[in-house]
C-alpha cells in the first residue's frame, strides 16, 4: 500500500515535471504544414502535424510520442508570444525583358504597392536581392545578380522609397525559384526579389 | 625640417584622433553583426549585451550573441532572412550564430532558448538549408523542415 502510494506521487511528480516543457508545430501562414524534429540523448521525435507537440521531462528524458494540443490550451499557454509575432514580410519579385535591363512592365507595377507596404511595417527594411540561373560560372552570377539589384535599387529610389531603407545583396544563383542542374537557362530565376520586412 | 616634422606629427594626431572616433562609433566587439530588428514591443522586453542591460524599442537592432528577456511582457523580432522569433512573457533567448550569406555558401541560424514562451517562424535561410538551422534548450535540440513551431521551456 504504502509502496504504490510512493510509486504513485512518483510518477505524478514525474508527470508534472514533464509537462513543462513542450514543442508545438503549427500550420504555416500558406496553410502547408512542414514538421520538426526534437532531440536529446535519450532519443528522437518528429511531428509533422499541426497542432501535435511532444514533451520533454528533461535532458536525459526521450522526448514523448506526439500527442494534439486543445486550441484553448495553446492560446493560454502561448497567447503572448503568438500576439507578439512581427507581421510576415512581403516580397515583390522583378523580372527583366529577355536579355537586357529593361523591367517587364508587369514588376512596374508592383511600385505603389511596394511604398503602401512598407507603410504597414513598424521599422520597415527593404531588403533588394539578386538572383541568377545556374548558366556561367558561379562568381560570375553573383556580381551580375549583385547589378541586378544594384539596377531595381535605383528604380526603388526613383519611385520615392527612402535610401537609408534599402539593402541590397546578391544571391548569385544559390537560391532559385525553380531548382535545376548547373547550366540550365531558366528564366523564372533570373530576377530581383524586393522584400519588405 | 622643423615644419616638416610639425607636418608629419600633425597628420599622425589627426590619423589617431580618426581610429579614436571609428574605435568609439564601431559597435563594441568588431566582428558583432546586426542581426534582426525589433518589432514588436508588449510592455517591457531586454537586451543583455557586453555586461550591460537595456531596454528594447521598436526598431532597436539585436547582434550575433545578444541574449534578449521580458518579465512581464513579450517581444518580436524579424531578422535579415525574414525568420521571426516572439517570445512572451518569462522568457529568455539568446542568438548566438547568424550567418546569411547564400552566394558564399555561408547559412546559419542557432539560438538558445532557455526559458519561457517562444513562436518560431522560418525565414529564408530554413528554406536553403534546413540543417543550418538549430533551436536548442535545455532539455533537448529542435531541428526544423519548413516551419512554425511553439516552444515552452520551464527553465530553472
Amino acid at each position: 500500500m504504502l509502496r504504490a502510494l510512493i510509486a504513485g506521487t512518483l510518477l505524478l511528480a514525474l508527470a508534472a515535471c514533464a509537462g513543462n516543457n513542450r514543442f508545438v508545430l503549427l500550420e504555416e501562414e500558406d496553410g502547408s504544414v512542414g514538421a520538426i524534429t526534437v532531440a536529446n540523448a535519450a532519443g528522437s521525435q518528429t511531428i509533422d502535424e499541426a497542432g501535435a507537440a511532444t514533451r520533454v521531462g528533461g535532458a536525459r528524458a526521450a522526448p514523448s510520442a506526439p500527442e494534439a494540443v486543445e486550441r484553448d490550451e495553446i492560446e493560454a499557454t502561448w497567447g503572448e508570444a503568438l500576439a507578439a509575432s512581427p507581421r510576415q514580410p512581403r516580397t515583390f519579385v522583378f523580372h527583366f525583358l529577355f536579355d537586357s535591363d529593361e523591367l517587364t512592365q508587369l514588376s512596374r507595377a508592383q511600385l505603389p504597392a511596394i511604398l503602401d507596404s512598407i507603410r504597414e511595417f513598424p521599422a520597415p527594411e527593404v531588403a533588394v536581392v539578386g538572383h541568377t540561373d545556374r548558366v556561367g560560372p558561379e562568381q560570375v552570377n553573383a556580381r551580375l545578380a549583385l547589378e541586378r539589384a544594384e539596377a531595381i535599387r535605383g528604380v526603388l529610389v526613383d519611385a520615392g522609397i527612402e535610401p537609408a531603407l534599402l539593402e541590397v545583396s546578391s544571391h548569385g544563383e544559390a537560391n532559385p525559384v525553380v531548382p535545376t542542374a548547373d547550366e540550365v537557362a531558366e528564366p523564372r530565376n533570373r530576377r530581383v526579389e524586393v522584400t519588405v520586412r | 625640417m622643423t615644419q616638416g616634422w610639425m607636418q608629419r606629427s600633425l597628420s599622425g594626431a589627426g590619423l589617431l584622433s580618426v581610429l579614436l572616433l571609428l574605435a568609439a562609433t564601431a559597435p563594441a566587439g568588431a566582428q558583432q553583426s546586426e542581426v534582426a530588428l525589433v518589432k514588436v514591443v508588449d510592455g517591457e522586453a531586454f537586451a543583455l549585451r557586453d555586461e550591460s542591460r537595456s531596454s528594447l524599442g521598436v526598431g532597436a537592432p539585436i547582434f550575433v550573441d545578444d541574449v534578449v528577456e521580458t518579465e512581464a511582457g513579450s517581444l518580436g523580432l524579424t531578422f535579415k532572412d525574414g525568420s521571426r522569433i516572439s517570445i512572451g512573457p518569462n522568457s529568455r533567448v539568446q542568438f548566438t550564430q547568424f550567418q546569411f550569406a547564400p552566394a558564399e555558401g555561408r547559412l546559419a541560424f542557432v539560438i538558445d532558448f532557455f526559458r519561457g514562451t517562444l513562436l518560431y517562424v522560418s525565414g529564408v535561410i530554413a528554406k536553403l538549408s534546413p540543417e543550418a538551422v538549430q533551436v536548442r534548450t535545455p532539455v533537448a535540440t529542435v531541428a526544423v523542415r519548413g516551419t512554425r513551431f511553439l516552444a515552452e521551456i520551464e527553465g530553472e
